[in-house]
């Protein structure tokens, strides 16, 4: 193995990398043919080769045979006036996953939906979504999905199932749903309780934000949440709040807080992102400073800011303590968690030197004293209603901890004659310390409305399968005022209703839910005396998706001082308990959330955005903790909660506070084919009052954590690029970056012209989060497969799109560098010279084609990538069971074994925008052809476009003075340019990080 | 050494001129050209191009609406009949048992005559949009009361067009070339 060559001092993508200066020998070496792709090669016996030769002659002689049946072609009977065999139709529709209101655009074809977008009207969204609601198309296609209704063993039809749950519906029933931001269902519930007076709705969800909610509530007498707007902040302060990502609204706080990252030019200026946090996240990866601080010393941390920010003449709101909250000292606190006082002194600086500018977010897990600090903090610094509100929380009232472990004794003590569980899994969810499932067990009828046979359904008397939101009506009202509609798009696949509409027939109420959302909008939300008809007001709605209607108005209580001085005391007692131990933190999986959705193959397969761990969970440890237990990423760990313990697999996490044990939820799922027994229910650990003890049980093996990091290596060269902004704008030359044999036409290839059209990508590393919503998009569009643990582990994943992670500095406190690596498109592509029988090769655009159907699968291409961004299908991947194929793009080729594929610029995209453009005997607009990672970027990283046309986008972005190629001295010529990351650091880094492109 | 001699002198050319027999008659039987020009299958209902855009001048785009607006030109949908059908020859056989399957909502499936593989991704639009003619790949269809294949619709065939090697039945002059990468068709 050759040296390990480092352009750039002080980067590594693992922590094998930063200790022995080697990567990983056994799948990095080997590029896109990995290790095992030669596996045949050892120790392969003369039978072994017979049987071999056997089958590949048998394979050959049953692939080549061709049927001269070219089949049928079935027109429409009667023909939808909307829809054209071809051409994709867009309907508006929302849906919600926890507190979380999404407004999308739903890509049909031939009516069946393929791909989802959000919503670009809607001012929160502008186009984008989160990560998971791409997925949602395979959460609707899932095959696992229930078809009928059962009670026990026994199968109902549906009229039946109507009838058991109308005799379930007697006596006290408690209706458990999720998160529920939809006025017109709560009108529902009051509906049905005329019919069903024992009837009780309570709203169930694993995550949320209640330590937020009761926070507020204590010190305004009502409950609030945050919403913000991260675009007018020029100080950003994050106490263990993922804002970037599993925190709120990760998509549209990414989208506001880009707006204050945009460095256009030398002049710009840039918002300053401090993060306090206890595991490394995309925020922490993102941060200008970083504080390494686990969770419960948070609201330390934020008391003492409030009193240092008293120091310097912030006057405090009437009624709060000021000689209590002088006990805080930020000295103090930096001592206790070892944190840096330059960059503290620093803070408090930019928040009194920002005032209104600044905002302060602080996450669920640092609990109600520290969101308490924060309602204190923001309203000292005069932010709140600026940069940040406090609203209502609406009809979202949500059970806190102390809400759901009452109804759970309840449950045991006989109160509830009927649980209906409407889209819940309390089994999984639910901390396993508070016994759920045998309070539930007592529960005489226990009825499921779900949409797969789940954990909690497997518990039920009744089971009743509900369609999914692609295929059922609904609103939904966010306390902002906007409200959102949503559409079925597609007939219910399992001729299942939803279960509002189950609900409805059930208590034999007149109508569907459908007349119910419109009687109610007709009644509550269109604006009395509107001269507009209904009907039509309705339909424009429904066109829209979105309809803004007053916010709800929050009663505007005085901040009550004496319940600050409360949470303040307690917190006194908290500072003395010292450490003793790990404590345990359980936060949401930046793919699978609360694992509702685990059974969706691509959110397995989608790498952590920090930790590019796929297919499962981890404990994760920072080094210095897991050095103490001798524990390598891969390692069993016996984790000890007081008599309880669990065996875990270890994932090193660089950048982690000591004495944290943090773990994703989402894992450890038992039911569902993909999900069943991947990772560990993290819900298990939850919620437990002791500190956790651990030790080692089992040495690292390299099966056990899946991470693509050092799959598809780049050997180390300068490809991701930092300055600050400092450096920036006191360098005086361009950063452009042209190799010097470059510039002397030192190239044996004639320079290729593109008198059309030519394409390009210019992605910014300062917008890009690595959110990895276009990993998910990407695949959404492209109809990439997903090919299982097994094959992960052998460094073949399919993602077209990647995001390389970077570390820079010491494994403790380490800066993260994000850079998507897509296929560059180079004009003088490698990949094209070596291909035998020419099936990959230059467009006259300037895209670098695949030809599928001439692809025999020699790998010579991917092995002569120096982006290393091809993907081979060792076996056909594609998923073929029912109804998988409807959510495949029909204007893209499934590809089938031993063919090389890799990203297309989304061809499919450009076609039919110049198909369309020559139809209308036009030039192609700029803005016209959007790739799909473009499409989903939160941040806007990505611009994609033709360079010929120099007022587009794209030809103002290449020419920025931040752009470099990456390995621009191979003289390839990519199509993508990037821009260096840019931080705005208040303390100057120990490592000058502003010199990376004079290395050559 | 006569066998040897024997087996050289007549087995030799026997043996190349069976290969070469051999060759050459599985290279015809499966050469496109011959067997997908002319492939002309019996339809569910004799529909006649002839009367229909022949004696009665009905434009291929009277049906065929997609061909200007999207990729496929599309199959006419069964109640498009009815168009012209709901007064038309409403006495004929063929046109009562195409309203009762409009009526039933039941599918009509006709025969597929152009195939192209799934890897080929032909889009109608510039091609109609530049005038050239249906006929030009469809042949005579205005003359056809069963619809046959009339070219062979193999990559050759396109890429004469977009090479500019052609020479046009319905137009004047050659058209200019058109991209002839592989990305303009494969993907």
């Amino acid at each position: 193995m050759a040296e390990h060559r480092n352009a750039v001092p002080g980067q590594w993508k693992s922590l094998r990398e930063l200790k022995t200066g080697k990567r990983a020998e056994t799948q990095a070496l080997h590029g896109s043919a990995p290790l095992q792709a030669s596996d045949l090669a050892d120790g392969l016996s003369r039978r072994r080769f017979m049987t071999l030769l056997g089958a590949s002659a048998a394979l050959a002689a049953g692939g080549c045979a061709r049927s001269v049946d070219r089949g049928k072609v079935v027109p429409y009977t009667n023909r939808p006036e909307e829809v054209t065999p071809g051409k994709a139709n867009y309907y508006a529709s929302a849906w919600s996953e926890g507190a979380q209101v999404y407004s999308v655009l739903v890509k049909t074809r031939e009516g069946r939906p393929i791909h989802l977008e959000g919503n670009d009207e809607h001012p929160a969204y502008g186009g984008k979504t989160s990560l998971r609601t791409h997925a949602e198309i395979l959460n609707l296609y899932d095959p696992d999905r229930l078809q009928g209704a059962r009670a026990g063993e026994r199968e109902l039809p549906q009229e039946q199932a109507v009838d058991a749950l109308r005799q379930s519906l007697n006596g006290r029933v408690l209706l458990l749903t999720g998160a529920d931001l939809s006025p017109a269902r709560e009108a529902l519930f009051e509906r049905l309780r005329s019919q069903v007076p024992g009837l009780e709705r309570r709203q169930w969800e694993a995550l949320d934000n209640s330590s937020e909610v009761l926070g507020s509530a204590e010190l305004f007498g009502e409950r609030h949440q945050w919403r913000f707007e991260l675009n007018k902040a020029e100080v950003v302060l994050s106490l263990d709040a993922d804002f970037l990502g599993e925190y709120a609204n990760g998509t549209s706080q990414a989208r506001q807080w880009s707006k204050g990252r945009l460095v256009a030019d030398r002049k710009a200026q840039m918002s300053r992102c401090y993060v306090a946090e206890s595991t490394m996240t995309v925020t922490g990866s993102k941060a200008d400073q970083r504080l390494r601080l686990p969770a419960s010393g948070q609201a330390e941390l934020a008391y003492a800011l409030a009193a240092g920010l008293r120091g310097r003449g912030v006057p405090l709101p009437a009624g709060v303590d000021g000689g209590l909250l002088a006990e805080f000292r930020l000295d103090a606190v930096a001592r206790k968690y070892h944190l840096d006082m330059a960059v503290l002194e620093a803070l408090l600086q930019d928040l009194a030197h920002a005032g209104k500018n600044a905002a302060v977010l602080a996450g669920q897990q640092t609990g109600s004293t520290c969101h308490a600090a924060v309602v204190l903090l923001n309203t000292m610094l005069g932010s709140v209603g600026h940069c940040l509100h406090l609203e209502p929380v609406g009809s979202r009232q949500t059970l806190d901890a102390e809400g759901r472990r009452a109804t759970i004794r309840e449950m045991a003590s006989g109160q509830w004659d009927t649980v209906i569980l409407f889209g819940v899994n309390p089994v999984f969810d639910t901390p396993a310390a508070w016994g759920f499932a045998d309070a539930f067990a007592k529960v005489g009828r226990r009825v499921s409305l779900c949409l797969r046979a789940d954990e909690s359904a497997e518990a039920c008397t009744l089971v009743i399968p509900v369609s999914h939101w692609l295929e059922a009506w609904g609103e939904y009202m966010t306390p902002d005022g906007m409200r959102c509609l949503q559409q079925p798009v597609i007939e219910a696949l399992h001729g299942t209703l939803q279960g509002e509409d189950l609900l409805l027939r059930a208590t034999g109420l007149e109508g569907n839910y459908l007349d119910h959302i419109r009687d109610f909008w007709a009644n509550q939300v269109q604006p009395a005396g509107s001269p507009v008809p209904f009907d039509r007001f309705w339909h424009t709605v429904l066109h829209d998706g979105i309809y803004r209607s007053p916010a709800l108005a929050a009663r505007g209580n005085r901040l009550n001082g004496d319940a600050v001085a409360a949470r303040m005391r307690e917190l006194d007692k908290l500072t003395d308990k010292g450490h003793t131990g790990a404590e345990v933190l359980v936060l949401p999986s930046p793919a699978l959330y609360d694992g509702r959705c685990a059974n969706v193959g691509w959110l397995q397969e989608c790498p952590d955005p920090v930790h590019k761990m796929t297919w499962g969970n981890a404990l994760l440890l920072s080094p210095a903790e897991a050095e103490k237990l001798h524990a390598e990423t891969g390692a069993i760990v016996r984790l000890s909660l007081g008599s309880k313990s669990w065996d875990l697999p270890v994932l090193v996490a660089p950048g982690q506070a000591d004495h944290v044990a943090v773990v994703h939820a989402g894992g450890g799922r038992t039911t569902g084919s993909v999900c069943n027994g991947v990772g560990f229910n993290a819900f298990e650990l939850a919620d437990r009052p002791e500190t956790a003890t651990m030790e080692l049980v089992e040495k690292a093996r390299e099966d056990v954590v899946l991470q693509t990091q050092e799959h598809h290596n780049l050997e180390g060269r300068d490809h991701v690029r930092l300055f600050s902004i400092e450096d920036y704008a006191k360098h005086k030359e361009k950063h452009y970056h042209v190799d010097p044999y470059l510039k002397k036409g030192y190239d044996f290839y004639p320079e290729r012209e593109f008198p059309g059209n030519r394409w390009g990508m210019v992605l910014d590393l300062a917008a890009c989060t690595g959110c990895t919503a276009c990993v998910l998009a990407c695949q959404s569009e492209n109809n990439i497969p997903v090919v299982g643990p097994e094959r992960v582990a052998k460094g073949r994943e399919m993602h077209w799109i990647r995001l390389d992670r970077y570390y820079e500095g010491s494994a403790d406190e380490p800066m993260v560098l994000q850079q998507p690596m897509l296929c560059q498109q180079c004009d003088n592509a490698p990949c094209e010279n070596v291909c035998p029988v020419a099936a990959t090769s230059q467009s006259e655009d300037g895209l670098n084609t695949m030809t599928y159907n001439r692809c025999v699968g020699t790998r010579y291409c991917a092995n002569n990538c120096p982006y290393k961004v091809r993907r081979f299908n060792y076996f056909t991947y594609t998923d073929k069971r029912q109804p998988l194929d409807l959510a495949a793009n029909p204007e893209v080729t499934i590809r089938d074994r031993g063919v090389m594929e890799k990203c297309t610029f989304c061809i499919q995209r450009v076609n039919s925008a110049r198909a369309q453009a020559k139809a209308e005997g036009r030039e192609i607009r700029d803005g016209e052809v959007r790739t799909a990672c473009q499409n989903a970027c939160p941040t806007d990283a990505i611009v994609f476009g033709d360079r010929n046309d120099t007022s587009s986008q794209v030809a103002r972005a290449w020419e920025n003075e931040r752009s470099y190629r990456v390995l621009e001295e191979l003289g390839a010529k990519p199509a993508i340019h990037y821009l260096a990351d840019m931080r705005n650091p208040a303390v100057a880094q120990a490592s000058e990080s502003g010199d990376h492109d004079e290395h050559h | 050494m006569k066998v040897l001699d024997r087996l050289l002198r007549v087995g030799l050319p026997l043996t190349v001129a069976a290969v070469l027999a051999t060759v050459i008659t599985v290279g015809w039987m499966v050469e496109p050209d011959r067997y997908m020009v002319g492939y002309a299958p019996e339809q569910p209902i004799p529909f006649s191009h002839k009367v229909h855009a022949g004696d009665n001048n009905i434009p291929c785009e009277y049906c065929h609406t997609g061909a200007r607006s999207g990729r496929h030109a599309t199959i006419p949908s069964v109640d498009a009949c009815f168009k012209c059908h709901n007064v038309t020859r409403t006495d004929s056989e063929w046109i009562g048992q195409l309203r009762e399957i409009r009526d039933s909502g039941r599918p009509l499936e006709w025969e597929r005559i152009h195939d192209l593989p799934d890897y080929v991704y032909f889009d109608h639009r510039p091609h109609v949009a530049k005038g050239i003619a249906c006929q030009e790949c469809h042949g005579p269809v205005e003359e056809m009361d069963v619809v046959r294949q009339a070219t062979s619709m193999r990559m050759g065939a396109c890429l004469e067009c977009h090479r500019g090697e052609r020479i046009y039945t319905t137009m004047e002059e050659p058209y200019p070339t058109a991209p002839v990468s592989c990305g303009t068709c494969h993907r």
